[in-house]
């Protein structure tokens, strides 16, 4: 608002005197459309597209909510029934709890492991830098799919790597990572902030490499050690890029689906059961797409929450520049 | 405070294309308290100089030594340097109070009043008590370059290192700097080595100028010194502006046995007291002339004379440059401004026997150079530059 | 000279009033922006991939038959021959054309909503038990025409697909091409081992393959019996549930379809004993001889698991002897004097003494047939709402697939051991093959204990079966299994959830 008021150079009146004077009037709508046609013209397919299939999908799926859509069809209205539901189902309330866990673990860790991959990549010279990177970044680029795949034979209690090492190491039976105990909501975490950490990796290293080198060299003459540096020079310029990964990665990690349904598939039992499992099979497993669509706007609704926490926590970073 | 001294000192960087010197066998003596510009083109190795000098970079070989003391392995923090950066690196999260106090805190046993004080104190110097809680964002160019400066001074260092502190600034703003830091410099008498490749900043500025080139120092001196007597070719091309005229000549002798140096379309007589400076076996030089020394002038003594013809005038207020064409060689001519030919005229040049330089076809050094009234020039042009 | 570093280059108006932090964060953000949009294009791809694809033809002269399967994608061998079938096909109607489109079992149902949503589905599909829903919303005409009309129809069909194809007295459906049935696996290496010569008697009612595999649980380091207990594969206890019954009578629901009678946990039933123990027989078995990665374990990883000696048991066995030479090229399949590596049996039938041996009290007395599970619904095609003729190519279609020898022999006999899903159609696939122990005791199974081998939530005609099945039935069991709830409870949840299903969704 500030902004705009800055710039907003002249009243209403004076507006009305300066047209007056020079003989000129208000441009209507219609005026702007006619001048900037082309412009219009080139942003057209582009609205359209998103509209076809953003804007529309998103709408209906709303409306979807109050209906009880099948696959295949319209479905009748029925109010708030669906919501009664998910909010009364056992199943959706354990989902929605475990779900928070998951991303928040993930998320945290993914930070962590791309904060620690892109300081180290900073430290490797270039040359060999753009190869390390391609291989750390490189989970990130596999298809979740494909992650789930490894990660089933990685954790495997009968041909797995990790269980054999467990073995040699603890001298012990390895417990199964993927059913007994804490071990399924553990491995879930790690394997999927395996996979995505790349991004935060990719997003912390373009920071890093932005960061003015002589900020480094004035605050190491000026009695700084390496620590110290880090605190002072490095983490502030990570602040904002913190903020959109956080942001990013949370929406991401809600929505993320793929590699948890191939490692458990919300199993053992349903004990590992994520929202958007529980949406996949409300409407490919029970075909009730009415009440898919009201847990994945419950899916939604953490986002944004995370999302609007995430803004204001930024707005509050602005200040430290200004 | 304390005298700084190069000794023999190499760099040598190893890329990926093989090992770059970009300092060769430096030497270079600065007693305490002095002000000393190295300038050179820019990858000419004053950066890399400057840089050793702090501990930012490590020293191939050679020396340097802070009071007598060899630095070579003392950490950056070990030196008490400080320095003021081209992008005046300032953290951007800190308010330019305590962006000041920064190095204090860290290095100093300092208590926070003094600190403080001190930060206070350099604000006032420098001129923005006004602007010490803000953060660096909001502060234009000029302002940041003097919480940068004002950030160096309030250490008390015992030597200031500028890596061209100015060039981010406009041309007015520049000036004005100049001459602040020259008066921060004789208020606080602390030895400052300053990088630019701006020669005319080092001529106003500088007790000594060290020019470089290539990695190799070219020569140091008094601006008068570089200004009158260049070393070689390049000091003598890259001191003074508009650049000095070069000719290659050759040294003749008519049937009458007086000299003349012989270029391109014109021949120049010269006197016996000049040439028996030179060494008799050379007849091969470089004429230089500076362009403020040429005379547009009908009246010129023929055996003096050029003839050019006029290609641009360019008009700068005070003066008139002008830029002739001598038989296909450019030649610039600084003129008061009532002097303004046409464009196309044919002119008739001259200058003074004193005024010239000969340097070595091969060697590019400096073989003489015409001394009269030298002294007397010096500080007329020297006042010139600084109201420029 | 140094390396290049940060030295801001720009003129000294840009520098003026250029700020010190905004540097890193603009060079971030640009570099950021390359990969951000590259995941944004491929996203849009994506859509646009799903747009595309199925819709009938009618173009003047030839008819396109868009047909959309996943059985066509199960292995490589099956997805040439269809590929090859589809020319043969095209050359034996001419002007008829197919554009065979293929989706994983996994992906198919996704893949049928979303063209079906954009108002464009394929002129045929294997929509499994989703296309009951289309059928619901008028995107699938009523197949009786089709059935009808053609010789030998509807009586040629397997019984299987005379439950699956009907719902409440109309064709929604035009059949499935093939069916697999659930069977005991055993690994005979392992139950030679503890003393059992003749599986076919020892292993015949529960009690005997009980002692078996309480001997192979102390005895060896092998799993007595894994369960496949993840929700979507337990269908191993769909089929062994029969086997406290004869005569084919269903374990779960029974009576008017819209009304139906739930016998789970039914205290006024009589066969609520049956039904509850074998639930949780399930339960149990699982308990005490399965991995602790049961309720979590699908059907693929059995075959490894077996012919590595790690599994002794299960009961997810199916015809397909190709996927066991998937996990070992000279996988020994049958008995081989007690030497080999796999064996399929009828699923043990309850004896009146298992009960008190397994502790079920509920099963005491109780005496039943050998049965099983047969796929079926999960395998109808079906036409969709097109037009009139590429709706009867599409029939045609469906017809080649159902009975051409060309297609059908190759395919059950040789590329993926299978049911035919025409009657006719079993004995010269028996006859023309020479198939492994598991295809044809399969075959035997289905073929000498009739309708005990019967395809779960077919016969119910009630309208969420899918949910009834797979959520309720199998969900709930799988959480037992995992420890969520315990045994004794769990037959009671799962007639309270059907029970809620039945009351929202079947009317």
């Amino acid at each position: 608002m500030y902004e705009w008021n800055w710039y907003g150079t002249v009243s209403q009146e004076s507006a009305q005197a300066i047209r007056r004077k020079y003989g000129l009037e208000e441009k209507t709508i219609l005026d702007r459309m006619k001048e900037h046609w082309i412009g219009y013209l080139f942003i057209i397919p582009t609205f359209v597209m998103f509209t076809l299939l953003f804007y529309f999908p998103i709408a209906r799926g709303v409306f979807l909510t109050f209906t009880n859509t099948r696959l295949g069809g319209s479905g009748e209205f029925v109010g708030l029934e669906n919501y009664t539901w998910m909010v009364t189902n056992d199943l959706f309330q354990f989902a929605f709890g475990w779900t928070l866990v998951f991303v928040f673990g993930t998320t945290f860790l993914q930070l962590a492991i791309g904060l620690l991959a892109a300081l180290l990549l900073s430290e490797v010279v270039r040359g060999r830098r753009e190869w390390l990177s391609a291989i750390i970044m490189s989970p990130y680029f596999s298809a979740p799919l494909a992650g789930g795949v490894i990660w089933m034979w990685f954790l495997n209690s009968d041909f797995g790597m990790l269980p054999r090492l467990w073995v040699d190491l603890f001298n012990s039976p390895a417990p199964s990572f993927l059913a007994s105990g804490v071990w399924p909501y553990v491995s879930l975490i790690v394997a999927q902030s395996w996979h995505d950490y790349g991004y935060a990796g990719i997003i912390y290293a373009a920071a890093i490499v932005g960061i003015p080198r002589e900020q480094y060299e004035a605050a190491a003459l000026a009695g700084a050690s390496r620590l110290r540096r880090f605190r002072d020079v490095t983490l502030p310029h990570l602040v904002t890029p913190t903020i959109i990964i956080l942001a990013l990665r949370t929406a991401w990690n809600v929505a993320e689906f793929a590699q948890p349904f191939e490692l458990t598939g919300g199993g053992p039992g349903t004990k590992t059961m994520l929202l958007s499992i529980f949406t996949y099979q409300t409407a490919y497993v029970n075909l009730n797409f009415g009440r898919a669509y009201t847990i994945g706007l419950a899916m939604v609704a953490v986002s944004m929450t995370a999302a609007i926490f995430y803004v204001t926590v930024i707005q509050e970073e602005e200040e430290l520049y200004v | 405070m304390a005298r700084v001294e190069f000794d023999n000192v190499t760099k040598v960087f190893e890329d990926t294309s093989g090992p770059i010197v970009a300092v060769e066998e430096l030497d270079l003596d600065i007693p305490d308290g002095e002000f000393v510009v190295l300038v050179g083109p820019s990858g000419c190795g004053k950066s890399t100089t400057l840089r050793m000098l702090a501990g930012l970079e490590t020293i191939t070989d050679g020396e340097i030594r802070l009071d007598g003391e060899r630095i070579n392995d003392r950490s950056p923090k070990e030196r008490d340097i400080a320095m003021v950066f081209q992008s005046y690196a300032l953290y951007p999260h800190k308010t330019v109070r305590q962006n000041m106090a920064y190095g204090l805190k860290l290095s100093s046993d300092l208590d926070d009043e003094e600190i403080d004080r001190r930060v206070e104190e350099a604000a006032r110097m420098m001129g923005i008590e006004d602007l010490l809680d803000k953060k660096p964002g909001s502060l234009s160019g000029g302002q940041q370059q003097r919480v940068a400066t004002g950030r160096a001074i309030v250490r008390e260092p015992a030597v200031f290192l500028f890596d061209e502190p100015l060039s981010n600034l406009d041309a007015k703003l520049r000036k004005h700097m100049r001459t602040e830091l020259s008066r921060i410099h004789s208020e606080l008498g602390i030895t400052t080595i300053y990088v630019t490749h701006d020669q005319e900043e080092a001529m106003t500025m500088a007790d000594r100028i060290a020019i470089l080139d290539n990695g190799e120092l070219q020569q140091v001196g008094s601006p008068k010194e570089v200004y009158y007597r260049p070393a070689n070719v390049f000091v003598a091309d890259f001191i003074g502006s508009p650049s000095m005229n070069f000719f290659d000549v050759d040294l003749q002798h008519d049937g009458a046995g007086s000299p003349a140096l012989v270029g391109n379309g014109f021949t120049y007589e010269v006197s016996d007291e000049l040439t028996e400076l030179l060494d008799a076996s050379e007849t091969e030089f470089v004429l230089g002339v500076r362009p403020e020394n040429v005379r547009i002038a009908e009246d010129a003594p023929t055996g003096k004379s050029i003839s050019a013809t006029v290609d641009v005038v360019e008009v700068v207020g005070s003066d008139n440059f002008v830029y002739l064409d001598v038989s296909g060689r450019e030649c610039r001519v600084r003129t008061s401004s009532e002097i303004e030919p046409e464009e196309g005229e044919t002119v008739t040049l001259t200058f003074d026997e004193s005024d010239l330089h000969l340097f070595d076809r091969n060697s590019e050094r400096a073989a003489v150079h015409g001394h009269s009234r030298a002294d007397h020039e010096a500080q007329k042009t020297i006042a010139k530059e600084a109201e420029a | 000279m140094p390396p290049a570093g940060n030295h801001q280059d720009g003129g000294p108006e840009q520098a003026e009033t250029a700020e010190a932090g905004e540097t890193s964060r603009r060079t971030f953000l640009k570099a950021t922006t390359a990969a951000t949009s590259a995941g944004a294009l491929g996203a849009l791809t994506g859509c646009l991939d799903s747009l595309s694809g199925g819709g009938g033809g009618g173009g003047s002269e030839t008819t396109t038959v868009s047909f959309l399967s996943a059985q066509a994608a199960e292995n490589a061998d099956i997805q040439s021959h269809f590929q090859d079938s589809m020319k043969t096909f095209e050359e034996k109607n001419e002007n008829v054309k197919v554009d065979l489109q293929t989706a994983s079992y996994g992906d198919i149902k996704s893949k049928l909503s979303s063209t079906v949503s954009s108002g464009n589905p394929p002129a045929f599909a294997e929509s499994g038990s989703g296309g009951l829903q289309y059928f619901f919303n008028d995107k699938i005409p009523d197949h009786s025409k089709y059935i009808e009309e053609t010789d030998g129809m509807p009586d040629d069909f397997t019984s299987a697909n005379q439950e699956a194809a009907k719902f409440r007295g109309e064709y929604w459906s035009a059949g499935a091409m093939r069916h697999t049935n659930s069977n005991l696996g055993i690994r005979p290496k392992l139950f030679s081992q503890v003393g059992v010569q003749n599986p076919m008697e020892e292993l015949s009612t529960w009690s005997g393959f009980l002692d078996a595999i309480q001997k192979i649980d102390q005895q060896t380091d092998a799993i007595a019996y894994e369960e496949t207990g993840v929700y979507n594969d337990l269908e191993s206890y769909w089929g062994y549930a029969r086997t406290a019954y004869t005569g084919g009578t269903d374990p779960w629901l029974r009576g008017d379809p819209k009304d139906p009678t739930v016998v789970v946990a039914n205290e006024n039933h009589d066969d609520q004993g049956k039904t509850d123990g074998m639930i949780k027989t399930c339960v149990k078995l699982a308990d005490q001889f399965s991995s602790p990665e049961a309720a979590s374990r699908g059907d693929e990883e059995i075959p490894s698991l077996m012919v590595t000696g790690k599994v002794a048991s299960f009961t997810y066995a199916t015809p397909t002897a190709n996927r066991w030479r998937a996990a070992k090229d000279d996988v020994k399949i049958g008995w081989n004097g007690g030497n080999g590596d796999y064996m399929l049996l009828p699923n043990p039938k309850v004896d009146p003494e298992f009960g008190s041996n397994f502790g079920i009290s509920e099963l005491e007395g109780v005496e039943g047939d050998h049965g099983g599970h047969v796929w079926s619904l999960e395998q109808q095609q079906t036409i969709f709402k097109t037009d009139e003729k590429t709706q009867s190519a599409a029939w045609d279609l469906n017809m080649f697939l159902l009975s051409d020898e060309e297609f059908v022999l190759p395919a059950w006999g040789e590329y993926y051991e299978a049911i035919p899903g025409l009657n006719p159609m079993m004995d010269k696939v028996l006859n023309e093959y020479d198939l492994a122990q598991s295809t044809t005791q399969a075959f035997k199974n289905l073929d000498q204990y009739g309708d005990q081998y019967a395809s779960t939530g077919a016969a119910w005609d009630v309208k969420p079966t899918d949910q009834i099945r797979w959520t309720d039935i199998n969900e709930t069991i799988s959480q037992a299994i995992a420890g969520q709830h315990n045994m004794e409870e769990t037959p009671q949840l799962v007639r309270q959830r059907i029970q809620k299903t039945l009351k929202n969704q079947n009317n």
